[in-house]
């Protein structure tokens, strides 16, 4: 699993958010690219999208779906075990989680590496942060908030549905079991591909196509969820829909304009929520070099 | 009238003789047959999941053979019960003995089509009766299963004959006729355990009578009160003595087994299963106090805890259980389309009011509602013939509903006619492979196996086809996917193929020779073709095939591959196949070479690295193991975890046990 910048949501993350969002509405949904663009300049002129009518125009059948992990369906973040290591300095954190623990470091073990060669090479580095490097490993599970409620409880709808559900994640073999029972949903899939597991990491679109092979899943029925843009993207290139997770709300109105799950008539905030975020996206300024950094 | 009833099953039986003839054995048969006839010999044991009376009859013939009878080991009573019955039939001469059996349990396909035909005359006329056979004689279910001994047709004969009993009971009561009901009913009982249905069916139609205005056909005044009193009494008489008749079947005896046996597991293990408490503490009180045979109850349990056992296939899709829909959707696939129309038909001309017996029409229609619904609810999706008595009770309902439209309309009867013209084509088409039939509308037979499997698709029943095939092609050297492997001694046949692991092959022991490439052609059976047994993807190793076109399809339920195909998973099954065996033989070496070769073809598979991680267990080499274990326990898990639960709880308990005997310096 790769660091992700869940649980830091100042400003900047979340205009970030909101700009990879409206930004994503387009790529799926071919949204009038002018209209796009008026709205990514922050024109106040009125910009008339018709989204409705397009949107159902171009909705296509999908049937199955594919649920990225951590970010998604799981809050997973190192910082929620380094906080308390660091006894809330975060600098010094930040320091280590950017020199020592990095997320490219991690996502070797997502690849396949052994947690204990790695641990025992980066010691030789690091000598002094000895502890903090075994903590990676030994305190796994107190990385682990816990689950994205939202996003399991359209799990749970999709499931009563009957929609197949599978899941990709890059994702250390060795350590997923200890989510596998701590989280029970993580046994409502038909399939879970792990990167550890085949040394592989997103978005190599040969993951995504073993997973295709491996439950012989027609993406041409498959929707792809993660929050990452280069999954998502890597999907869509192998005929998948891919969507960008940002967070349950707006995940449940994609799944509905795809025909995979109902509106939840328990939350009936979601669409009017959903509708201020859209009309935000056409006001919103442009901030550029942000919108690629997901 | 005689002349044609007997005309008719005259003809019927033809077909049976034919279709016995052209058909091997299928899956279920060999263990019916070799029980049955144990149970001459007072062992009720062996197949105590169906009752004796159909097996009994079926062996009738073979009581003054001298055959060869395997020596009965200390084996649980399923396995016995299956490999007894390959190695009975198959030590012997096979094909002499399955035809006698089946000609035998053919009986009760005759009886049952000769009372129906007799319920529907006296129901609605003559021209019913004959519209009865004539849909019957040419049901494709009731062709495909008429002369197999299974209990499918007796249990529907006896079902049809304690309610049409009970029909002419209440219009016109008696001691005779409820003696019998009661005689049908336990002979139903007798014969299959989800007979039991007959008491709801027979206390609602009772129920019914009681509350219902007073028809001028009764021949009776009496009050509700007293109407209800006669009832009572009648199905507490009804009841009592179809128990007496289902004792008498198992010889009056409690005993599963005589000359000292004992059932293994014993009745409290047998029990234990059933996942009801309530079922269960009914069950074992019956058994406390010897209410009903041992064996009986034994298997009743049995049907209880193994119908979540079963995996579903419908329209290309494996389900880890049973689904409610299967029988309706198995309905429209495996009917013919002649019945569909004429069913659609008929429910127009009652709606209308246009059949006006409503207590004939009650009658007919809610024993079909209450064991559809009670199969619908049911845990076992295997096979279209667990419905046969509906198929039984509509038919007659139609050709009571029909009749009204061609008695006065020549355009009704010749449309009638047609439609029975049309039906004996289309079944004569799938002839003799019946049981792979599929209705026009879904492409007829050869598509039958893309919408549901096993016995309404392919019951392994095809070994002589093939035989044919490989004679007539010259094909010496060739793999065969095959259903049966295990259950039936498929070397008997002298197909010259090699045989390539299956669920049964891997339960029953037989091995196979396969390697992870290998040159076709390949034969495989549809059921696993489809993912049935195995699963779906990435369980089933034969998966590849399905994305590929078959060279040539055998009896529409084997499928031939030319070219060369590489199984690395089904290779890495035999090898752990092979391990496992070395294993029981403390053959650790060998066991370990084994399921390094399993691993290596597939470290995806759950059961493969489990197999490797017990070897490594044997060996003391418990630090090595346990990775295995570990991975084993994630990929059950996390592939298909539905479909893997059976290996889920041994995994765990396996690593805990790694982690107690750690934490307890145990090496």
């Amino acid at each position: 699993m790769t660091t992700n910048k869940k649980g830091t949501h100042d400003h900047d993350a979340v205009t970030t958010e909101l700009a990879t969002y409206c930004r994503n509405e387009a790529t799926r949904y071919r949204v009038d690219s002018i209209a796009l663009e008026f709205a990514a300049r922050g024109s106040l002129h009125p910009v008339n999208v018709k989204r409705p009518a397009r949107i159902s125009f171009m909705a296509t059948h999908r049937s199955i779906a594919v649920f990225d992990l951590g970010g998604v369906l799981i809050d997973w973040n190192p910082r929620y075990l380094y906080r308390k290591l660091f006894h809330g300095d975060d600098a010094a954190m930040e320091h280590f989680l950017t020199t020592v623990c990095t997320p490219s470091w991690n996502s070797q073990q997502d690849a396949g590496r052994s947690f204990a060669e790695a641990c025992a090479s980066l010691k030789l580095d690091h000598p002094s942060h000895a502890a903090l490097i075994d903590a990676w490993i030994e305190r796994q599970e107190e990385m682990i908030l816990g689950p994205i409620h939202g996003t399991v409880e359209i799990l749970a709808e999709l499931r009563a549905g009957g929609v197949p559900l599978y899941a990709l994640s890059n994702w250390s073999a060795e350590t997923f079991p200890l989510s596998l029972r701590r989280f029970e949903f993580l046994r409502w899939f038909q399939g879970i591909l792990l990167s550890g597991e085949v040394r592989l990491l997103k978005p190599d679109p040969r993951i995504f196509q073993l997973l295709l092979d491996n439950h012989a899943v027609d993406p041409a029925h498959t929707v792809y969820i993660d929050d990452l843009k280069p999954n998502v993207e890597a999907a869509i290139a192998l005929g998948m829909h891919g969507i960008l997770f940002t967070d349950p709300i707006a995940l449940r109105h994609e799944l509905v304009k795809v025909g995979l799950t109902p509106a939840n008539s328990s939350d009936p905030g979601a669409v009017d929520q959903q509708n201020t975020k859209l009309q935000r996206c056409r006001l919103m300024p442009r901030i550029p070099g942000r919108i690629d950094d997901q | 009238m005689v002349a044609g009833v007997a005309g008719l099953m005259l003809l019927f039986a033809v077909h049976l003789a034919l279709i016995s003839r052209a058909n091997t054995i299928t899956w279920d048969e060999p263990d019916h047959i070799y029980s049955g006839y144990m149970s001459w010999h007072g062992d009720f044991g062996l197949n105590p999941e169906h009752p004796p009376l159909v097996k009994f009859v079926a062996t009738v013939p073979l009581l003054p053979m001298q055959l060869n009878v395997p020596e009965l080991q200390d084996r649980p009573y399923r396995l016995q019960a299956v490999l007894g019955g390959r190695d009975f039939i198959f030590h012997n001469d096979a094909d002499k003995i399955v035809f006698r059996a089946q000609m035998a349990a053919s009986i009760f396909t005759l009886l049952l089509l000769l009372i129906a035909f007799l319920a529907a005359r006296e129901m609605f006329g003559t021209s019913a009766g004959f519209l009865t056979l004539g849909l019957l004689v040419f049901d494709p279910t009731l062709l495909a299963h008429g002369a197999l001994v299974t209990t499918d047709a007796a249990q529907a004969c006896f079902l049809l004959a304690s309610i049409y009993a009970f029909y002419r009971y209440v219009q016109l009561p008696s001691v005779g006729r409820v003696a019998i009901t009661a005689l049908a009913t336990g002979l139903a009982l007798a014969s299959k355990h989800s007979a039991v249905l007959v008491f709801p069916m027979l206390l609602i139609l009772a129920g019914i009578q009681i509350f219902r205005r007073q028809s001028a056909d009764s021949g009776s005044q009496l009050s509700a009160g007293k109407r209800a009193a006669r009832y009572a009494k009648a199905l507490v008489i009804i009841g009592l003595m179809s128990v007496a008749i289902l004792w008498a079947a198992y010889g009056f005896r409690y005993a599963a087994r005589g000359n000292g046996l004992q059932l293994n597991p014993p009745m409290e293990a047998q029990l234990a299963k059933v996942p009801s408490p309530t079922q269960a503490k009914v069950l074992h009180e019956f058994a406390r106090f010897h209410l009903l045979p041992e064996s009986y109850i034994y298997g009743f349990a049995h049907v209880l805890f193994s119908a979540d056992d079963f995996n579903s296939y419908l329209f290309g899709k494996s389900y880890p259980h049973a689904v409610w829909f299967y029988f309706p959707v198995a309905m429209l696939v495996k009917s013919s389309l002649t019945f569909l129309i004429l069913l659609a038909i008929s429910v127009w001309v009652i709606a209308s009011g246009r059949r006006q017996k409503r207590r004939e029409v009650l009658f007919l229609l809610i024993p079909p509602l209450i064991y559809l619904a009670a199969s619908m609810k049911g845990g076992m999706n295997i096979g279209i013939r667990h419905i046969l008595p509906v198929y039984i009770f509509l038919a007659i309902l139609i050709a009571g509903a029909v009749s009204v439209l061609i008695r006065n309309s020549r355009r009704w009867r010749y449309a009638v006619v047609l439609l029975l013209v049309f039906q004996a084509i289309s079944v004569t088409r799938a002839f003799p492979n019946c049981i792979g039939y599929a209705n026009e509308a879904f492409g007829g037979p050869k598509n039958v196996w893309r919408y549901v499997s096993d016995s309404s698709a392919d019951w392994a029943q095809q070994l002589h086809a093939v035989k044919q095939y490989t004679d007539k092609h010259h094909i010496q050297n060739c793999w065969f996917v095959y259903f049966g492997t295990g259950v039936i001694d498929y070397d008997y046949y002298k197909i010259p193929c090699k045989l390539l692991p299956t669920i049964e092959s891997i339960w029953l022991g037989t091995l196979s020779d396969a390697t992870p490439a290998i040159d076709g052609p390949v034969f495989i059976s549809a059921v696993n073709l489809t993912g049935f047994e195995f699963g779906p993807p990435p369980l089933n190793p034969y998966e590849q095939f399905k994305t590929l076109k078959a060279a040539d399809a055998i009896d529409s339920s084997v499928f031939v591959y030319e070219g060369r195909f590489e199984i690395p998973f089904a290779t890495a099954l035999a090898h752990a196949q092979k391990a496992g065996v070395f294993l029981a033989g403390k053959r650790l070496p060998e066991a370990l070479q084994e399921a390094q070769q399993a691993v290596a073809l597939a470290p995806d598979s759950a059961g493969v690295n489990a197999q490797m991680g017990d070897v490594l267990d044997a060996l003391g080499r418990r630090e090595e193991a346990r990775p295995y274990y570990a991975t084993a326990l994630r990929l059950a898990l996390t592939k298909q975890p539905e479909f893997q639960r059976s290996l889920v709880a041994p995994l765990e308990q396996r690593l805990a046990t790694e982690d107690d005997d750690e934490q307890k310096g145990h090496p």
